[in-house]
This record gives structure tokens, C-alpha cells and sequence, in this order.
């Protein structure tokens, strides 16, 4: 009896995964009514099922898998061809057998599911004669009526998941040549390798996938990792306890397990990334079953399909993904006769896009359909008393688009059986929150929306820079750092300057933000850091130089150590309210190492000017590079902001020492005598004049000449918001940007700097005028 | 039938249902955690698993403590999560359900009584019942502003 259940349970766990392939390979198919290959493949796995079915007795099942074998069977043998009708009526067929397996999982039986109108379906689609049925459409085409009237309709050739056809024995017919048009459905099929193509042996016949892989329970995988762990933990002490014993024959044994757990303990972390296709894999269908209800016509495109995730992110993101998935075709891409009437392709384009980048995983569903009206949202949110139309009013269009994951928001006009279903927006940002990552719309009315998912590495393996500070050590994601700045002696105290009391960094021409690690993780009172700060006994430290959202900064640092491979381990649910750690992981010696969050890092030193305005360019693709401006104040408090990369030092001077030569302000400066400009007159500025003792210089140099430009104060460093640039056609002004909350004039560098000297920019001339304006000093004497 | 398992912290004795505790560590190193509130005294790799350990002394407002003896960490698993209870010593299973059991009595003060959900009077001492729940809900806000 035993051994009966045994084969059972080999049948269903063998069933539900042809089945699966079942699903791919008859959407592919569709795709190519008349690849050989897949038909014998969809045959083989109906015929497998079947015949094992007969063996054990589920009489349910062999009748229904017979008579869908008899129409693929004569399918293949080219009397009838695959339309449309029939695959529906084979992938009905699917979800029979499945119904059928899943009862005889739970119960053993088949239960009472009556199968016998579709049983009547499958037989009476096999009379039909190969002529009257209507020739498939590709896939792309769902409905008979949209594909009249579109010319893009014309079947294309697409490739018939072919290239990987290692088949032992020859194939009945040359595979067709590949095509370099992408089936979006049918990769997997290839990955899986081809069944042998003669049909009868299919019984026996293993997926050769079977040679390279092993299928293994999951909570075994979670119990070899417990218990790798306690193996790392054990070498350890053994470790620790060997270095009393100076016995070297035993060290070196020691050593070798230490290598070999480290191994272990790696391959063992790795056995748990699955490819997001795991997840994908199921949606081809969802939209064709999908298209078909609603009379859309959408082509499904996915990029990044062997993006790798860890299991439990996979599991989680699974329903968020659908619901994403069904919105789209539902409220986004629109019927084709509404897309022809807008002048759209009729056919739709749903774009599942997956990347690692910044060392999160990036999932994007994008649709080119109608996008969000944010007028109709507004109103809605207005009426569903989520927002006040004076605060609607305030909205800026990005923020209303996010209203949408608010819950108890609904834009759909009747709920239908497709969005409604309790799954909301607000459902899908919550289940993402809940494993840490965020969800964001991007929306253009009429001409689609994108819906991207970040979800953070929780147990996702990454390179990571080990750093010291101190005294701890803690990791930093490899993908958010840039460089490493090594702080020694001179470069200590020279290389770090202070604007407004906000230190600096100049790296190569350009002016570093500069954060304390200490000081921002409340290690050291604030002033008083001391990796590379100010007091730092001479001892050197090193600047990690991190990309946060758009923007980089510097993160003082006591020590870096070294770059490897971790796990990303979540924090209990005491410290998820720490924006500043993403998790943890165990280093090789078993302790526990806090793993930074570079951008949370930016934010809490508040060194992103502005966190939204970054983050929406980060997806926005028409918005301009952001670039930091120096801030300055001007008399009668106008400000004017300096691109950084033309501020080469900052200086303060004594306002004794500016003379004036021949009508022009100069100073003398590291040997040279530097022409000065007072941005306040030049950019035609009201106020009382200064009369402070000591002037703040913006110094630009090139080569041998430097310019000053003199300003009433120095205010920050700021990052001016995408895409914010106005033109003003004024004087010295290149137009006005957004900085944090208000309106600066930007300057036109190069304008200043001749006002102040004309024959700045003449290189050759370079040595003469500074000779001239010598002589002019010298006369002025 | 009901089974504590008891643990020392300061002067007094408490118990959780026996059936939270998965396992007692002696050894270990704290990872300290910057920025957190003083509940947590940091992060201990326990085979393979990142824990926070809370300080059951803090989260009681009792002073810290001394440092003559190591402290104890006791694993318990509360809604799937497992987190270290740092105790100052343990104590043994007691089998409670024969035994007198109460409201928080007046004596504990109110901090350590609103964490209880009742206290059994053994013929030694006061088994205070602690609500692992509510030990384990302090306010996470706070530690996040900080």
C-alpha cells in the first residue's frame, strides 16, 4: 500500500510540474500553431499523464486526458490545426487535470468535478475539419474583429522555442531557423530541454533536466542552512582554542575546514536565489485569459527574467505582481478600438522589466495604455475624503498619482470581476512595505504607467565593503560605493573644508558633501567625529565615497577592511523602525555586522536637498542631471546659486586687502594677483553695501588664473531639482533653478568671469594679461 | 496544566508559558545596534540567525545590570518571531496550574505590572506570570527617532 502511495505522490509532483510546462508550451504554440517540436511535447505530457493515470486507476482523468491526446494527436498528425477554440479548449483541459490532482492530493479520490461538457467540447473540436477552421491567430491577436482591422495583425513567424534541441534521436523535421522575433511566452521550455521528439517513448522518457538537477524540499534547504550555521560557529571556538595550543599540524587542519565550511556555508546560502521567472512563469497566462475576457490585445515583453531573488522575497511579491499584471491590462491598456481612435497601436504593450541595481531589486510592470487621469483621481480622492480640495489644490501631479495605493481608493468605474477582488492598491503597497520594499507609480495621461517595485536584498547574497568605525564594524552594499579616498596626514587636514559649517571634501575639482559615520550613528557628540575630521590626531581614516538616489557624498570612515560576499539577514521587528541599517549578516567569525543604508545615511545627514524630486528622476527619464550648486547670498538677502564643478576654493579675506587697478577690484592671491568681481553689482543686486570687515570669495581657477567672485555669504551646498532649470534671458544668469523650496538664479559662470577679467578664456594670452594687470598694480602704486 | 519557565531578573521571579521559550544561550556577543532605544542591547548570531537581544532590565526600568555575573539569554519565540530575553539568572519549570494564582499585585511597581498577566504565589516567593506579548511591544517608534 505504501508503495502505492508512493508512486502517487511521484505522479503528482511529476504531473503539477508538467503541467506547468503545459501551460508555457501551448501559449507558445498559439504563438506557432505549427512547430512540430511543441505539439509533440504538449502530446507527450497529456500522453504521460494519461497512461500513469490508467496504471493507477483515476478513471476521471484518463478519460479526460484521452480524449484531449486524440486532438492533439491529430493535431500533430496535421489533419487539424490549433486555433484559437481549441486552445482554449486544451488549456481549460489543464485546469481540469489540475482540479483533478489536487483532489486526489487532498483526497485521494477524484472527486465529484463533472467534466463531462468539456469532455463533449474536446470531442467535437476533433470533427472539425482541417479547412473550416479558422486559421490561427498569433497571440497577439486575441480577438477575431480587432484583427481585421488592424494591418499588424499578419502572422509573424516566431521562434518555436527552438534553438536548444539537443534531441538524441533525429527530429522529424528541421527545426525552423531561428527567428530573431522574441516568443514572450516559450523560453522556459527551452530551459527545460526538449522531451525526445518520438512520441510513443514518452512514458519513459525523463526530462534530461533531470540529469543536471535534483528537486529538493525547501525546509530541507532551510535546515541545511540552520545547521551550516552551527558548523561555522563550531570552527570557530575550535579556532579560537587551537590559537592557545600552538600545535601547527593541527592549525593547519583547522585552516582547511575553516575554508571549507566558508564554502559550504556560501553554496549552501546560494541554494535558496531562484530566478524571478519562478514567478513570471505564470503570468503569460494570466494576461492571454485575461486579454481574451476584457476584448484586449496585449503583447506581453518581460526583460531580466534570470534576475535572481531570494525564495521568500519570490513568494512575497508573487500576488503584488498579478494584481500589478491584471491592473494594467484591465485599467491601463485599452480596448483596441479606443487605442485606434487615439491613434495607438492597436495592439497593447505590458513590459515586466526585472534589475538589480543599487543594490535593491527593481521590479517594473509597465503598460503604454491610458494612464492615470489625475483629474479623475483628484476628484475621486476628494470625494472618498482622503484629501480636501484646498490640499488637492497643493498636490503636485506625482503625489496625486500616489494616491492610489491609499486605502479604500478605487478608481474603477463598476468593479468588475477582474479588479475587484480585494486585492487593491492598497493591498499590493502594504504586502510590499511588509517585506521592506516601496511601490511608485509614474504615470503620463494617455500614454501609459509604470508601476516599479523596490525590494530590498532581505536574504539576498551581495558584495559588501567591510568598514571600521568606532570601534564596530559595519557593511556597506558594494553597489552604493563609488570610490575609496584615503585620508592621510596632510590630505586629512587639508583636503576637508567647511561650508557654513557643513564639512566638504574637494575630489578632483569637485566639493564632496562629507558625512561623519560616528557622528551620525550618535557614536561621538556631533562636532567631535573623528575619522579624518577635524580632531583626528593625525591619525588618518578613509572617505567612502557612496551614491545615494542621484547624489553622492562622502562617508568618513576610521578603516576600511574588506570587500566580500553576505548574506542580508532582516532585523526583528525592534529595529525595522531604522531606516539606517537594511539588515545584518553574520561575518565568517560569527558576529553580527549591521549592514548600512547608504541612501538613509544621505537623508539623515541631509544631504539629499531633495529626496522626491530625486527619486522621480531616478524613473523619470526626460529630466535633466542633477547637479550641486553652491548656494550664495548676495546683498539684500537675493540668493544666486554657482555650479559646483566651477567653485575651485572658498576663501575669506580681509576687506583691507582688495585694491583696485584700473577700475577693477583685485586681491592678491597665492602669488598671483586675482581679479575680483562683486556678484551683487554684476547681477544688478539692492541692498546696503557691505561694509564688513572680511569678504567671502568663491574662487574659480583654470590653469594659472583665478578669478573671485565676492558675495555676502556662503550658504550650502545644494542639489538643484531635476528637470527645474527655467530660462531667464538676464544678464550673467543662466535661469533660475528650484533649490530645496525656493526659486535661486543660477549663474552663468563663465559671463561672470569675464566681467571680471575679459581675457580670461585666451589661454596663449594667459601670461601677458597677468603681466598687464601687474603693471596696472604697479602703476596704480 | 500549565508550565512557566522561570528566570531571574533583579529581586524578582518571573515566568513565561514554557511553550514560548525554544532554548537558553549562555555565551554570547552582542553586536551593540546605534540608535536604538535602551530595550535592546544589541544583536546575537544564534546558528545563523540574526536575534535581537532586549534588556529585559531596561525594558523593566531596572537599573543595569552590575556586570558581576553574565547574563542569560533567553530565546523565546513570540507571533514566529525568536527574540533573546537578556536575564540576569534562570530558574526551573514550575507547574503552575495547582497553585494560587492572582491579579498583578500592588507591590511590583506599575511598569513591571502592566507587563504582567498575573502573579502565582509560590510558598517562597511571588511567580510573576509575564505577558510576552506586551514585554516584546515597546514602543519601536521611539528608538527610530532617535
Amino acid at each position: 500500500m505504501e508503495a502505492i502511495d508512493e508512486i502517487v505522490a511521484e505522479f503528482l509532483v511529476e504531473s503539477h510540474e508538467n503541467l506547468d510546462q503545459l501551460d508555457t508550451d501551448l501559449l507558445a504554440l498559439e504563438q506557432d500553431p505549427t512547430s512540430r517540436d511543441l505539439l509533440g511535447s504538449v502530446f507527450r505530457t497529456i500522453h504521460t499523464i494519461k497512461g500513469t493515470s490508467g496504471f493507477l486507476a483515476f478513471n476521471k482523468l484518463e478519460k479526460l486526458t484521452h480524449v484531449g491526446e486524440n486532438l492533439l494527436s491529430r493535431m500533430r498528425d496535421g489533419k487539424i490545426q490549433l486555433n484559437e477554440d481549441r486552445a482554449s479548449a486544451l488549456l481549460a483541459m489543464v485546469d481540469a487535470v489540475r482540479g483533478l490532482l489536487s483532489h486526489i492530493e487532498a483526497s485521494g479520490g477524484e472527486g465529484d468535478d463533472d467534466h463531462t461538457e468539456l469532455v463533449a467540447r474536446l470531442g467535437q473540436l476533433l470533427e472539425d475539419g482541417p479547412i473550416e477552421a479558422p486559421p490561427l491567430i498569433p497571440a497577439q491577436a486575441t480577438s477575431p474583429e480587432t484583427a481585421e482591422a488592424e494591418p499588424v495583425a499578419e502572422p509573424e513567424p516566431v521562434a518555436a522555442a527552438p534553438e536548444s534541441e539537443p534531441a538524441p534521436e533525429p527530429a522529424p523535421e528541421p527545426a525552423p531557423a531561428p527567428t530573431p522575433a522574441p516568443a514572450p511566452a516559450p523560453e522556459p521550455a527551452a530551459e527545460k530541454a526538449k522531451p525526445a521528439p518520438e512520441p510513443g517513448e514518452a512514458g519513459e522518457h525523463k526530462r534530461s533536466v533531470v540529469e543536471s538537477s535534483v528537486r529538493v524540499d525547501v525546509e530541507l534547504l532551510d535546515t541545511l542552512m540552520r545547521m551550516v550555521g552551527e558548523l561555522v560557529l563550531s570552527r570557530n571556538q575550535l579556532v579560537s582554542e587551537l590559537d592557545e595550543q600552538n600545535d601547527s599540524a593541527l592549525a593547519r587542519s583547522a585552516q582547511r575546514l575553516s575554508l571549507v565550511t566558508s564554502e559550504l556555508q556560501e553554496q549552501v546560502m546560494k541554494t535558496r536565489m531562484q530566478p524571478v521567472d519562478t514567478v513570471w512563469s505564470k503570468l503569460p497566462r494570466v494576461v492571454r485569459d485575461l486579454s481574451r475576457q476584457l476584448s484586449r490585445n496585449v503583447r506581453l515583453e518581460m526583460e531580466g527574467r534570470d534576475t535572481e531573488l531570494d525564495r521568500s522575497v519570490l513568494e512575497a511579491i508573487k500576488d503584488p505582481m498579478t494584481h500589478l499584471v491584471r491592473n494594467a491590462i484591465d485599467h491601463g491598456i485599452e480596448p483596441p478600438d479606443v487605442r485606434i481612435g487615439k491613434g495607438k497601436n492597436p495592439e497593447g504593450v505590458l513590459t515586466l522589466r526585472a534589475y538589480h541595481e543599487a543594490g535593491q531589486v527593481h521590479l517594473e510592470i509597465i503598460d503604454d495604455g491610458a494612464g492615470i487621469d489625475k483629474d479623475i483621481v483628484g476628484r475621486r480622492g476628494v470625494e472618498r475624503g482622503l484629501v480636501t480640495q484646498a490640499q488637492l489644490e497643493k498636490m503636485t501631479p506625482r503625489e496625486i498619482s500616489q494616491m492610489i495605493f491609499l486605502p479604500g481608493f478605487s478608481t474603477a468605474a463598476k468593479v468588475t470581476n477582474v479588479s475587484g477582488r480585494g486585492v487593491g492598491m492598497d493591498v499590493v503597497k502594504t504586502r510590499i512595505e511588509g517585506i521592506g520594499g516601496s511601490v511608485d507609480v509614474i504615470s503620463n495621461k494617455g500614454a501609459g504607467s509604470t508601476f516599479r517595485l523596490t525590494i530590498p536584498l532581505t536574504l539576498a547574497i551581495i558584495p559588501a565593503l567591510t568598514i571600521g568605525c568606532a570601534g564596530h564594524r559595519y557593511a556597506v552594499p558594494q553597489v552604493s560605493v563609488l570610490e575609496l579616498v584615503r585620508l592621510s596626514g596632510e590630505h586629512a587636514r587639508g583636503g576637508i573644508e567647511h561650508i557654513s559649517g557643513a564639512p566638504v571634501y574637494r575630489l578632483r575639482g569637485a566639493l564632496l558633501p562629507l558625512v561623519q559615520l560616528d557622528e551620525q550613528l550618535g557614536l561621538v557628540p556631533p562636532g567631535t567625529a573623528s575619522g579624518g575630521g577635524q580632531n583626528n590626531d593625525g591619525r588618518g581614516g578613509f572617505i567612502v565615497v557612496l551614491q545615494a538616489e542621484q547624489h553622492r557624498f562622502g562617508l568618513v570612515v576610521d578603516d576600511v577592511l574588506d570587500t566580500q560576499e553576505i548574506v542580508v539577514k532582516p532585523l526583528g521587528r525592534h529595529l525595522k523602525a531604522l531606516p539606517m541599517y537594511q539588515g545584518a549578516t553574520i561575518h565568517g567569525d560569527g558576529s553580527v555586522v549591521l549592514i548600512l543604508d547608504a541612501t538613509a545615511i544621505a537623508r539623515q545627514a541631509d544631504v539629499l536637498s531633495n529626496p522626491a524630486g530625486a527619486a522621480s528622476s531616478a524613473i523619470n527619464e526626460e529630466t535633466t542631471t542633477i547637479d550641486p550648486v553652491l548656494v550664495v547670498e548676495l546683498t539684500g538677502g537675493r540668493r544666486t546659486a554657482i555650479p559646483l564643478d566651477m567653485v575651485t576654493r572658498l576663501e575669506e579675506i580681509p576687506t583691507k586687502t582688495i585694491e583696485r587697478v584700473g577700475g577693477r577690484e583685485v586681491v592678491q592671491y597665492r602669488g598671483h594677483i586675482m581679479p575680483l568681481v562683486r556678484l551683487a553689482s554684476l547681477l544688478g543686486a539692492y541692498g546696503e553695501e557691505n561694509d564688513n570687515e572680511r569678504v567671502q570669495l568663491v574662487v574659480y581657477t583654470r590653469g594659472e588664473r583665478s578669478v573671485g567672485f565676492a558675495v555676502e555669504r556662503i550658504m550650502d551646498i545644494a542639489t538643484e531639482r531635476a528637470g527645474s532649470r527655467s530660462d531667464i534671458d538676464d544678464h550673467a544668469l543662466l535661469g533660475s533653478i528650484v533649490v530645496g523650496d525656493r526659486v535661486v538664479e543660477l549663474l552663468d559662470v563663465q559671463a561672470a568671469v569675464l566681467a571680471a577679467d575679459p581675457a580670461f578664456y585666451q589661454d596663449d594670452a594667459g601670461a601677458t594679461t597677468i603681466e598687464e594687470l601687474g603693471s596696472m598694480y604697479e602703476e596704480a602704486l | 496544566m500549565t508550565q512557566l519557565s522561570t528566570f531571574h531578573v533583579g529581586s524578582y521571579l518571573f515566568g513565561v508559558e514554557v511553550a514560548l521559550v525554544q532554548e537558553v544561550v549562555r555565551m554570547q556577543v552582542f553586536t551593540p545596534v546605534p540608535l536604538s532605544g535602551p530595550e535592546v542591547s544589541g544583536l546575537i548570531n544564534l546558528r545563523g540567525e540574526v536575534l535581537t537581544a532586549i534588556d529585559v532590565r531596561a525594558r523593566l526600568g531596572l537599573p543595569p545590570s552590575t556586570g558581576e555575573r553574565p547574563q542569560v539569554n533567553v530565546v523565546v519565540r513570540v507571533d514566529d518571531e525568536p527574540v533573546s530575553l537578556l536575564v540576569d539568572e534562570i530558574g526551573g519549570v514550575v507547574e503552575v496550574s495547582q497553585i494560587p494564582f492572582e491579579g498583578t499585585p500592588s507591590t511590583v511597581n506599575a511598569r513591571v505590572g502592566a507587563l504582567l498577566t498575573g502573579a502565582y504565589t509560590l510558598p517562597e516567593k511571588l511567580l510573576l506570570a509575564l505577558d510576552a506579548r506586551a514585554l516584546l511591544a515597546f514602543d519601536e517608534s521611539r528608538s527610530a527617532a532617535a
